[in-house]
């Protein structure tokens, strides 16, 4: 009797201890992000059966107190080559144009567009925004369990948007390694069925270990069995990056 | 042999310097044939290789484009010049010359603003911009980018291309007239095209794109001018009609406003442009003078969650007659879709139907990548309407088509 009221007793240490889902968002988004970045990702958009199409884009971000800006420019394959994509988020507003070469001119892309594909990947014009980390305030965050993953205590924490937010998805879960907070995994779910998952892996130090990065990203459609990998090379991480970058001048320009 | 010798020389030079200036080379290879479906003839067997060549330095880039091909219907070879341009970069301004295509406006699809390149539209089906030379300069007064002024001057009139072959339209000459003679304007300082616009970025709503243009130039397409004798020793006949390039000056707005309907509809794009066109008779008096025009449109853009873009378009376009005649009112409705069903196919489809007249066009597109930079084209044009109607005249040349595509 005594053991079971030591374990009782233990059991609610441990919950009174264990972070609310609210706080491990939190230490997420506390995590130190790069004020800027630089660098090249390729884009690998493989289909069910595996066959595999390379594309490699450039990009550029940025981010302040008040405003993130980045920008994306398509290097290969020749056919999509010049084409950019810009987003600046400011005032909890979020504004995104694309500059198409074949028709040489500057779009602004309108919300609907945000949650489409962006150029035939698995990611969405939303996602690839958002890769620098959503906007914690928005959502409402419920720690659904912990796991234990190589010794190592992983807090799974689900994330819905408060009313009134437009989100492309009804709900995420997130795993997210106690060691590191820099979610391994997420579930993204539409109309509370599991739509896509993201894979960060290939955590990488930075800048003498301040900032952790992964530099292997990996979606998965698991409606359709298509997935995009996106690989980051040669990051280059709090460079000065001229705010001439982030305009639709530098977008036309190759 | 001292002229081989020469040109050996220039080749060799031509490399080195190419070499030494390690530009930047692009390409794409296209190969399509058409079948008629009305007599199953061939209507399309056309093959054509675009290089690109670019070159950029910090504060500098040209850019050249040559186009080679080949008509295997027409057994004739194609070459020519595309766009080959340099710019300047300095601070705040852009500065380019050369043969350029300058887009200007909003809309993609029957745009009254885009007009500073002359149209090819010897095959309607693959009508696309001609490059003139310009001299063009862009101006970011401030460092976000959010206000531009670009301005243009086109030294000399181009004309555009009119429907050509199966495509052209046979018109009866007046009755006495035996020859047609076609007047471009001189290669003079006064007769260039001078076109200036201004867009502003402002926030609103979920973002407001604004423009204002005016390009004093020449409207594309020739027009009775009058009739001259043949012979100056007859004049009583036979007859030369005489085409010339009327001059416009086009004034016009455009927007684009990103919104949502609370509740209904979330994330719209709405675009739109106006002109009007002023001429040097705006009553219509002198049958040899074109007339003013206006001419807007408005289109609505929408995402459908995991399905296509769709975008819904209206054009109306007022052109006043020689009177005593009534004016010409033409309305037309454009539906256009596009859906990447994954990473390789991508359906899309157009719909543009004048409601004047009854007439229109069905074109739906299927396009698939089979590797990268490899993309197989399939399509169909129908033509529908009466004999005399804008899209009516083509109903002959509805087709299927297929090509490849190779860009590296």
């Amino acid at each position: 009797m005594r053991k079971l009221f030591t374990v009782l007793l233990l059991v609610s240490a441990s919950l009174a201890l264990a972070l609310s889902g609210e706080e491990v968002m939190q230490k997420v988004d506390a995590h130190p992000s790069p004020a800027s970045m630089q660098g090249t990702m390729v884009m690998q958009l493989i289909g069910k059966q595996g066959k595999v199409l390379t594309r490699e884009i450039r990009v550029w971000s940025k981010r302040t107190a008040t405003e993130e800006k980045m920008l994306i420019k398509f290097v290969a394959p020749a056919d999509v080559k010049g084409t950019a994509f810009l987003t600046i988020r400011k005032g909890g507003k979020e504004e995104m144009k694309l500059y198409l070469p074949a028709l040489k001119r500057v779009r602004r892309i309108a919300g609907s567009q945000k949650k489409g594909s962006f150029m035939g990947s698995d990611f969405s014009y939303d996602d690839i925004s958002n890769l620098s980390g959503m906007e914690i305030e928005d959502y409402n965050h419920k720690l659904l369990r912990t796991e234990n993953k190589d010794g190592v205590e992983v807090y799974v924490v689900e994330s819905t948007p408060k009313p009134g937010v437009d989100s492309s998805y009804s709900k995420q879960i997130a795993w997210v390694p106690a060691d590191t907070f820099v979610p391994t995994r997420i579930e993204f779910y539409k109309k509370d069925k599991l739509y896509k998952v993201l894979t960060n892996s290939a955590v990488k130090p930075f800048a003498d270990g301040k900032y952790l990065i992964p530099t292997l990203l990996q979606m998965e459609n698991v409606t359709n069995g298509h997935k995009t990998v996106l690989e980051q090379k040669d990051l280059q991480i709090d460079v000065a990056i001229d705010d001439a970058v982030f305009t639709e001048r530098f977008m036309k320009k190759r | 042999m001292t002229m081989k010798r020469n040109l050996l020389f220039v080749l060799l030079a031509l490399m080195a310097s190419l070499a030494l200036a390690q530009p930047e080379l692009s390409g794409t290879f296209r190969t399509a044939f058409g079948l008629r479906t009305q007599d199953l003839a061939l209507s399309l067997d056309r093959t054509r290789f675009d290089l690109g060549i670019r070159y950029d330095q910090n504060d500098a880039a040209f850019t050249a484009e040559l186009r080679f091909g080949y008509d295997a219907l027409t057994h004739s070879p194609e070459f020519s010049l595309g766009e080959a341009y340099a710019t300047l970069f300095l601070p705040g301004v852009d500065l380019s010359a050369g043969r350029e295509i300058v887009s200007w406006g909003r809309l993609d699809l029957l745009s009254p603003l885009d007009v500073l390149n002359p149209r090819d539209l010897s095959s309607p089906l693959d009508q696309e911009k001609i490059p003139v030379s310009m001299l063009h300069a862009t101006i970011y007064p401030d460092v976000e980018g959010r206000y531009q002024v670009e301005a243009v001057w086109i030294p000399l009139f181009t004309p555009a291309k009119p429907p050509a072959g199966e495509w052209a339209q046979t018109r009866p000459l007046p009755p006495g007239v035996t020859q047609v003679r076609v007047q471009e304007p001189a290669a003079e300082l006064v007769n260039g095209t001078f076109g200036l616009r201004a867009t502003a970025s402002v926030e609103l709503l979920e973002g407001l794109d604004l423009g204002g243009e005016i390009v004093h130039g020449y409207f594309p397409f020739p027009s009775p001018q009058g009739v001259e004798p043949v012979d100056p020793a007859q004049p009583r006949g036979p007859f030369r009609l005489i085409l010339g390039y009327d001059r416009r000056t086009l004034v016009g707005a455009d927007f684009a406003l990103a919104f949502s309907i609370p509740g209904v509809a979330e994330g719209l794009m709405l675009r739109g442009e106006a002109a009007y066109a002023f001429t040097a008779d705006p009553g219509g008096t002198n049958p040899n003078e074109k007339n003013p025009y206006a001419a807007g449109g408005l289109a609505l853009e929408y995402a459908w969650t995991d399905g296509p873009t769709t975008i819904l378009a209206y054009n109306l376009r007022w052109e006043k007659a020689d009177s005593p005649a009534a004016d010409r009112w033409t309305q037309t409705l454009g539906l256009l879709a596009r859906y990447e069903r994954d990473e390789r196919l991508t359906l899309q489809g157009a719909w543009l139907h004048t409601l004047s007249d009854g007439s229109g066009l069905v074109r739906p597109q299927v396009e698939y990548a089979f590797a990268d930079g490899v993309t197989g084209i399939l399509s169909y044009a129908f033509f529908y309407g009466g004999d005399v109607t804008r899209f009516g005249i083509w109903r002959n040349n509805s087709q299927l088509r297929a090509g490849i595509e190779y860009s590296f």
